[in-house]
């Protein structure tokens, strides 16, 4: 039986769609694309937010073949030895190793003495918030905050937003927990959390979507040049045109999944603690330090005679 | 005219006896006319020496009446500098509390010295800035010596 090429066509772009469902359905298969093992991945952590975004950009290369695997840009998504091992319910303080960062095809210890994560991480895709309230000495919340400021961009971080009292910092992840600490100095502690987001598992899911679409976005690509006539191919460019929007929307879901987790962001709140009085220490003995109390006044009697009253020295001077 | 006479020496007498205590005046002082006082002179810049009497009643003797004059100036927040024994000229002890006090922002010297009779309480007062009175004030310890209580 022969089959109009139009109906092939049609027939064709069903099959594409039943792919991509089927594929879909075999994401808890899916086998690792996430950049940690991605020997090239892990520079992303070095990476500021000035060169995330040319690179978040993954259309072109990536999407070419039929078996495409996306390679996310630096600062896509953080690499597993530096994001994957802290739970949420974990101290910030506590010691979970030493980050490691892949510098081009080989790793590389960072000279990181607080790392954030530890090196037995799995593959994780956390956003890390923390809050801080501190309470420094009265009339320094200016210097405070700007202490504050300065140890944020030496951690590659900058300022997200800040008023008279509060701040909010972001900076990369794998300094979350140094910064924290540092921050932490800045005066006395009234209150500290962190809540880690795991995004691990809709990174994922959007990638395998991603993937899918662009490998049926590639045979959909062969079949226009397939097409024998005019109709043919506009259905074929409308289901392109359809395929292509929804790959970029995934796209820039991926961006900003991997930018929240690439930058943490830690909210500060400063207050005055109450001024104290000074105590000065004495080692002397009480009674010499504080003088006996005065006796009351002894109690006297006045007399009754007029003329003393006048005895005064106002009385005296004032002519008459 | 027989009548006149002794009626004359008794006014005299009566009259001397009540006289009031006198004191020679320093120099650069002059005397001035007070109803308050026996005697009252001051010098151009306003240090002033007075001399009053008033009777002994109730009757007391020196300790008496300077402790009393004493606790007077004490509440009105005199401040006792120093406490001498003095003599008048004619040879009646008497006892001389030298105060400082502020008043208007200055620091003022004030010198009361009581001397009592049998039926007088005299009581010299001396007073003024105590930047001024202070150069003046060996005049005014001799003008207290002068006096004659009587």
């Amino acid at each position: 039986m022969r089959i109009p090429a139009r109906s092939s066509i049609s027939l064709a772009l069903l099959a594409l769609g039943l792919g991509c469902a089927s594929k879909s359905s075999m994401a808890p298969a899916y086998d690792g694309g996430y950049p940690g093992h991605d020997p090239g991945y892990d520079m992303a952590m070095e990476a500021s937010p000035e060169m995330m975004a040319p690179e978040m950009q993954s259309d072109g290369p990536v999407a070419q073949g039929a078996s495409p695997s996306v390679s996310p840009g630096p600062g896509a998504v953080m690499p597993a030895a530096v994001m994957g091992a802290l739970p949420p319910s974990q101290p910030v303080g506590a010691e979970v190793g030493t980050a490691v960062a892949s510098d081009g095809g080989g790793q590389r210890a960072v000279a990181d003495d607080m790392p954030t994560t530890g090196d037995d991480s799995v593959d994780q895709m956390l956003i890390f918030n923390g809050s801080l309230h501190v309470a420094v000495q009265p009339d320094s919340i200016p210097a405070s905050i700007d202490a504050a400021v300065d140890q944020a961009v030496k951690a590659g971080g900058y300022i997200s937003q800040q008023t008279d009292t509060s701040l909010v910092l972001r900076v990369p992840s794998r300094r979350f927990r140094r910064l924290m600490r540092g921050l932490e100095g800045l005066g006395e502690v009234k209150s500290r959390s962190v809540q880690t987001v795991d995004v691990s598992e809709q990174f994922h899911d959007l990638k395998v979507r991603l993937e899918n679409l662009q490998a049926t976005r590639s045979r959909i690509q062969k079949l226009m040049s397939q097409a024998k006539d005019l109709s043919e191919i506009l259905v074929v460019e409308k289901e392109l045109e359809r395929i292509s929007a929804e790959i970029d929307a995934i796209e820039g879901q991926l961006r900003y999944l991997g930018s929240q987790a690439a930058f943490s962001t830690v909210t500060m709140n400063f207050s005055e603690l109450p001024r104290e009085l000074v105590v000065v220490e004495d080692d002397r003995k009480d009674e010499e330090i504080l003088p006996p109390p005065p006796p009351p006044p002894a109690r006297v009697l006045g007399t009754s005679v007029g003329w003393i009253d006048e005895v005064d020295v106002n009385h005296l001077l004032s002519l008459r | 005219m027989r009548r006149s006479i002794p009626a004359f020496i008794l006014a005299a007498l009566v009259l001397g006896g009540c006289s009031t205590a006198r004191l020679q005046t320093p120099s650069g002082f002059a005397t001035h006319d007070d109803d308050t006082y026996d005697y009252r002179a001051s010098d151009g810049e306003g240090v002033v020496l007075a001399v009053r009497t008033e009777k002994n009643d109730p009757k007391g003797d020196l300790d008496f009446w300077s402790s009393a004059v004493d606790v007077k100036l004490r509440r009105a927040g005199y401040e006792a500098k120093t406490l001498r024994d003095v003599t008048s000229a004619n040879g009646r002890s008497g006892r001389q509390i030298r105060y400082e006090v502020e008043s208007g922002g200055r620091i003022l010297a004030f010198w009361v010295t009581v001397f009592v009779t049998g039926r007088r309480v005299v009581i010299v007062e001396a007073g003024g800035d105590t930047e001024l009175f202070e150069p003046k004030a060996k005049s005014v310890e001799a003008a207290i010596a002068s006096l004659d209580v009587g």
